[in-house]
């Protein structure tokens, strides 16, 4: 097995659905997450890893007991760590869980806060309030975490603009090392899409993006540089393990529903909470591979190095150029500001 | 062969009226085929035009049949296409023959079709045996049939045959029919050979097979023939007769019916109509009616990729060969880039051929709006003849433009008949008169510009009689219009593809529907897009597509990555199948839809 650096590991239980969520979630008894840890570490005695990222997704990880957390830690390898994050829910970070994950090394929290407002966060679903939110973050910070990511949402059913800079004043105030914003996205099998079905919620695609601009400028004022479309930080913040998998590199993701792409293979985990097994692989050439290595590369603010483009695209890349899409700076083919807002029409130029 | 046992006729009837059904019933009557062996033998004929009732191209058939006088006698059967773009080539096989069987459905009775193809069968001075169909039908109203045919065709309606071809009932009855009162072949007078083509087909191993009536002389394989119209002459390989599988023959001699093979390359050398004769001792004169055929509707059909190109050529040309009323000739288009443009008999021909060049040929065509053939009179006296608006002259040196017109009759049920008039009247029709069918339905003979009813004209006699209605029509020559050239500009620039010559009258409208359509149709992009009607260089109506004003900006991370590049995969799949115009990406679909408004 070849050595693979990034290492993600599924955590597929939460209390309840949000409105917007399409992930693979489980409410979860004791039973279950104790079966669901024992199949986890089933799965990664498979591999030899030595991961430099490790991120714990779901779902909510956060949600774990304690003894269970503690159990599935132990086993992960994480010598040569640089950057290991852990997704917390505000509602279920506790001082206790808070001084487990840094007694094992995990130094980096992304703590999924999407509204800083409670009329807001009730249209979302979510289970915490705005107060509960604040007041995670600074356990979290008392435990010593100097690495916080907190993502925010807009474009929300009911959402002004007015709610939507209020959200970013109380979440700069805040001074997160990290920032993500992302857009609501309706997605079959959830809420909203069944709201948008019959009618009750309709995007905005106007005023999503002036609460996009509006975002990037006020992070940008505030000493976050935007470096991939949804993704600001304080600079040498921004996070290694996600930079990773818009670089291409390769990645093994344990638990239900993960997805790993190592060589020239990719698949996916079947969704089930205990027995879950790899799905058929994907092949992936290396020329596919470097056409994603173009596509989600373009997605960051810096680029990609014009040695993976050059000779291939060099007729998109005249198209695109002329079309104010992307620019040269130095070797580094870069999205301009347009390019990062039309990035499926840069993307699918290189596929 | 002894000519007084010949009889050469031919089958008229409207659509679905059981033209083909009689057809293999009197093949399998004669015993010239067994019943299973009819539909891939005889038919010959792909699905296309089994899907919309018509056949084009079926040969001659030779059968054998021992009448009730004891004789034996050769009935040749010669198919005609059945519908009015074929017109010239309908007249060409009913000149084949001395003698016509119309049917009439006991449940339709006389329709469109029927009337245009009795106008047809009585200027060939044929002999029509009349033949009263599907009396088995629960609703059959043979008595209505008999008046009809008697009062809107002048054909005694008590001489009909009554026949159910679905039943087998009447069908010797109409064998008999034909021998007693379609006359046998008559001689010319001529001694040297004359023998008419009607038809043809290219075959890859044979060449091409022509299908001929023999009126004087003889034809052998060795000799030397000549066509009298284009002078051409070529050598005689093969002789025969289909019955209805081809069958050689040492000779065909005058009042035969049968297929001749020359060492002829493609079926544009031998038109139909055509007199070949004998290349040594040629005939005195050729055989009346031949005409060249000249396509009537145009329209530009352009590869969707590029790099299609030399397929659809190829595509086109081996359409050609066997359809030489179709014609082409290379064109390009700002638009479009390279291209063809083609020439047919009519819009179903023109349907034909495109649903050919897609599901036989596999291409990925755009085809443009078609047009009629102008004949545009300049004030210096020139005259041309224009069938692409693109090479319409500026308006400023032309005197006027005449447009081909054409005489319809249309049938509908009588409580359509307002609705119907209606309909005649906004395509700039003139009605002429209105005869009474029966007590419920009404013929509508009207004068109206070809340019009116070449795209949707068909469909909305369909929508307006809810299916009822029927139409035919035949040509009327050119009239004086006031005619302009209809510009689409997309963000400022014309895009030949969607250009058109209207009727003043019909330009506003046109125009306004015609941007409202595209702006639906074009999807938006990553700029604003105006499209804009002209005529002229006045701007008659604008609409918008307004800017998409970003892409979804989304969380991507490892399992989003395989579905994320399928989605990109997709999109840039279906940008290569649009064009660009300008900067602007046009769907195909924006050309149907250019197309398919009236």
């Amino acid at each position: 097995m070849t050595k693979v650096e990034h290492l993600y590991v599924h955590v597929p239980f939460c209390a309840a659905k949000c409105n917007y969520c399409a992930f693979y979630s489980e409410a979860g008894s004791a039973e279950q997450m104790g079966a669901y840890v024992d199949g986890a570490l089933a799965e990664l005695s498979r591999y030899e890893l030595q991961p430099r990222t490790i991120f714990f997704g779901g779902g909510t990880p956060s949600l774990l007991p304690a003894t269970l957390m503690r159990r599935l830690l132990e086993k992960i390898p994480a010598g040569d760590v640089e950057e290991w994050t852990i997704e917390c829910n505000p509602a279920t970070v506790s001082t206790e869980k808070a001084k487990l994950f840094r007694e094992f090394g995990v130094n980096r929290i992304s703590m999924g806060v999407q509204a800083l407002d409670d009329a807001m966060l009730e249209v979302l679903g979510r289970v915490h309030s705005e107060d509960s939110a604040v007041r995670s973050y600074e356990k979290l910070r008392a435990a010593g975490f100097e690495n916080i990511n907190l993502d925010l949402m807009f474009g929300l059913p009911g959402q002004t603009m007015a709610h939507w800079q209020e959200t970013l004043r109380r979440a700069i105030a805040l001074q997160p090392e990290h920032l993500s914003t992302y857009c609501l996205i309706l997605e079959e099998d959830t809420e909203f899409w069944r709201l948008f079905q019959s009618g009750r919620i309709k995007p905005d695609a106007e005023q999503e993006l002036a609460m996009y601009e509006a975002g990037i400028e006020m992070l940008s004022a505030a000493g976050y540089r935007q470096y991939e479309i949804s993704n600001f930080a304080k600079p040498g913040r921004e996070c290694a393990h996600n930079i990773a998998y818009w670089e291409g590199k390769d990645y093994l993701g344990i638990g239900p529903s993960a997805c790993s792409t190592i060589g020239d293979r990719r698949w996916q985990n079947s969704a089930e909470l205990t027995g879950w097994k790899p799905g058929r692989a994907e092949v992936i050439s290396q020329e596919l591979r470097a056409s994603e290595r173009a596509a989600f590369g373009m997605r960051m603010n810096a680029g990609v190095p014009g040695e993976l483009v050059r000779g291939r695209w060099d007729q998109e890349i005249a198209e695109l150029l002329s079309a104010e899409l992307v620019q040269w700076r130095g070797d580094r083919l870069q999205p301009t500001r347009r390019g990062i807002l039309f990035a499926d029409e840069v993307a699918a130029e290189f596929l | 062969m002894d000519a007084s046992l010949i009889r050469n006729f031919c089958i008229i009837a409207h659509i679905d009226h059981g033209k083909t059904t009689l057809s293999d019933r009197l093949l399998e009557t004669t015993g010239a085929l067994e019943k299973r062996e009819m539909r891939d033998q005889v038919l010959d004929s792909m699905d296309l035009e089994r899907e919309r009732g018509i056949t084009i191209k079926a040969h001659p058939v030779t059968m054998s049949y021992h009448a009730k006088d004891g004789k034996t006698y050769v009935l040749n059967l010669i198919d005609t296409p059945g519908h009015v773009d074929f017109a010239y080539e309908v007249s060409r096989s009913l000149a084949a023959c001395e003698g016509a069987v119309l049917i009439v459905d006991a449940a339709q009775g006389v329709e469109a079709q029927t009337v245009a193809n009795v106008h047809l069968a009585t200027k060939q001075k044929l002999t029509l045996v009349p033949v009263i169909n599907k009396i088995d039908l629960p609703n059959a109203n043979i008595e209505e049939a008999r008046r009809q045919l008697e009062e809107i065709l002048a054909i005694p309606g008590e001489s009909a045959v009554l026949a159910s071809a679905k039943t087998g009932i009447g069908i010797v009855d109409i064998l008999e029919a034909v021998i007693a009162h379609v006359p046998p072949p008559q001689a010319t007078g001529e001694e040297a050979l004359q023998a008419l083509v009607f038809d043809s087909m290219f075959d890859t191993y044979r060449g091409v097979v022509t299908y001929v009536r023999l009126f004087a002389g003889a034809i052998q394989p060795g000799m030397m023939i000549q066509l009298m119209s284009s002078g051409a002459k070529f050598e005689v390989k093969d002789v025969g007769v289909f019955d209805p599988k081809p069958q050689k023959r040492d000779r065909l001699e005058a009042g035969d019916v049968g297929y001749v093979i020359a060492n002829i390359k493609s079926t544009a050398d031998v038109k139909i109509g055509e007199t070949i004769t004998d290349a040594k001792r040629p005939a005195s004169k050729m055989l009346p009616g031949f005409q060249q055929v000249h396509p009537m509707v145009f329209s530009g059909i352009y590869p969707v990729n590029s790099a299609d190109y030399e397929h659809l050529k190829a595509a086109l040309g081996k359409l050609h060969l066997n359809d030489s009323a179709f014609m082409y000739q290379a064109e390009s288009s700002v638009a479009l880039g390279f291209g063809f443009r083609c020439g047919f008999l009519g819009l179903l021909h023109l349907e034909i051929v495109q649903e050919r060049l897609r599901r036989q040929f596999d291409m990925d065509i755009i085809a443009t709006y078609p047009s009629v053939v102008y004949h545009v009179l300049k004030t210096d006296g020139e005259i041309l003849e224009v069938d692409n608006p693109v090479h319409l002259p500026d308006l400023s040196v032309v005197d006027h433009i005449e447009e081909p017109y054409v005489k319809a009759f249309i049938i509908c049920p009588n409580e359509y008949i307002g609705d119907m008039m209606q309909l005649v009247m906004e395509k700039r029709g003139e009605m002429k008169k209105t005869d009474s069918i029966d007590s419920h339905r009404v013929m509508l003979t009207a004068e109206m510009p070809l340019n009116e009813i070449v795209v949707d004209f068909h469909d909305k006699i369909k929508s307006v009689t809810r299916g009822y209605g029927s139409l035919d029509y035949e040509h009327a020559g050119f009239r004086e219009g006031d005619l302009i050239k209809l510009d689409i500009l997309v963000n400022g620039e014309p895009v030949d593809a969607f250009s058109s010559i209207v009727h003043r009258t019909k330009a506003e409208a046109r125009g306004r529907a015609l941007a409202l359509k595209l702006q639906e149709v074009i999807p938006q992009q990553m700029f604003q897009i105006a499209i804009q009607a002209a005529i002229g260089g006045k701007i008659i109506a604008r609409e918008t597509v307004k800017a998409l004003s970003k892409n979804v900006t989304a969380k991507c991370y490892g399992g989003d990555i395989s579905r994320k590049r399928k989605l990109w995969e997709k999109q840039k799949e279906g940008k290569k199948r649009m064009k660009q115009v300008g900067k602007v990406n046009i769907p195909q679909e924006a050309f149907i839809s250019v197309l398919k408004s009236g």
